[in-house]
């Protein structure tokens, strides 16, 4: 399959951006996330913690494996489907609008960019495999 | 009397409606959609549309919108690969999956090829006459000659595929905005309740 030297060249830059942004927001998360853990055990218990703390978990989890599917198209393109790049695709631009929406701007604008390379990437796949 | 019996019993259901059968079972206006020429090897053929072609559909129900023939032919077992590589009527499925069934939103439709029931299937109720299983209607037709109906010439648009990625990622996330629409509007409604 030939996809377009661009749209890999886009694909890597969204990835490596999204993979920086994504540790910066681990630290900004985890400071974040023990802040409420802390008040939310406090007022019910290591069960209102640990909701919260799994929810900041899977913000990050979405945007890293989003990531790592990207190194997978770099990588072994021929092991990646139209289909579920237009799903990863969707869970970027869902990292995306968490990220917007808790003002962590650098990190949906990385998501945004990651989803955009996706979404590229398959109507590559699906012009080249008409 | 209502005329057609299709007729009289697509009424009840809520348009756009596609029917395939015998034209005489019909009254009232109808668009007669007609496919272009064009085979293809990519698309997202119902799992009706692949039995229909290669007795295969059970198969095709793992494979996620929009696959291609390779992925397919992985998921096939060995008797049937040949089968399907070399089948007209599966490249033709893949070709016709691809229909656009935006400019249909308000038509009644008619339809005389078994693919294209098969591709307007997901976004429209059916009904047939003649083909067995699956969730569409069967209708059948009492001893009244209906009138004649108006069959108005129309050729289906095929979308290229980079055109259908668009229309199945749109989709979806219109769709996820509407549910996010609906949301927020229950929120507000509780809001005013409380």
């Amino acid at each position: 399959m030939a996809v377009k030297k661009s749209v890999v060249e886009l694909l890597k830059f969204a990835m490596v951006l999204e993979v920086a942004f994504g540790v910066v927001s681990l630290f900004l998360a985890l400071a974040l996330s023990a802040a409420a853990v802390y008040l939310l055990t406090y007022l019910f218990g290591p069960i209102g913690g640990a909701v919260f703390a799994a929810l900041s978990a899977a913000y990050i989890a979405i945007g890293y494996s989003t990531a790592f599917f990207a190194y997978r198209a770099i990588k072994r393109p021929e092991l990646v489907k139209p289909s579920t790049a237009i799903l990863w695709s969707k869970a970027a631009l869902i990292a995306a609008a968490v990220s917007a929406l808790s003002a962590n701007l650098p990190y949906a604008a990385s998501s945004a960019l990651l989803a955009l390379a996706l979404y590229l990437y398959a109507k590559e796949l699906a012009k080249s495999s008409a | 009397m209502l005329g057609g019996c299709v007729s009289s019993s697509l009424s009840a259901a809520r348009p756009p409606l596609v029917f395939y059968g015998s034209s005489n079972l019909l009254a009232g206006r109808f668009l007669h959609l007609h496919a272009g020429e064009g085979l293809s090897e990519f698309g997202a053929p119902t799992p009706e549309a692949v039995e229909y072609c290669i007795g295969a559909g059970r198969y095709a129900e793992k494979l996620d919108p929009p696959y291609t023939l390779k992925e397919l032919l992985a998921v096939l077992p060995e008797g049937l690969r040949e089968k399907a590589e070399n089948s007209v009527c599966l490249h033709r499925a893949f070709y016709l999956s691809r229909v656009d069934p935006r400019p249909l939103r308000r038509a009644k439709i008619y339809v005389d090829d078994p693919l294209l029931l098969f591709a307007l299937e997901p976004y429209t109720p059916a009904y047939a006459v003649g083909i067995s299983g699956g969730k569409r209607r069967d209708v059948k037709c009492g001893a009244d000659p209906p009138t004649p109906p108006q069959l108005a010439e129309a050729e289906a648009r095929v979308t290229t595929p980079e055109e259908f990625v668009d229309f199945l990622y749109t989709k979806d996330i219109f769709k996820q905005l509407l549910n996010l629409l609906l949301v927020l509007k229950l929120i507000w409604r509780l809001r005013r309740v409380l």
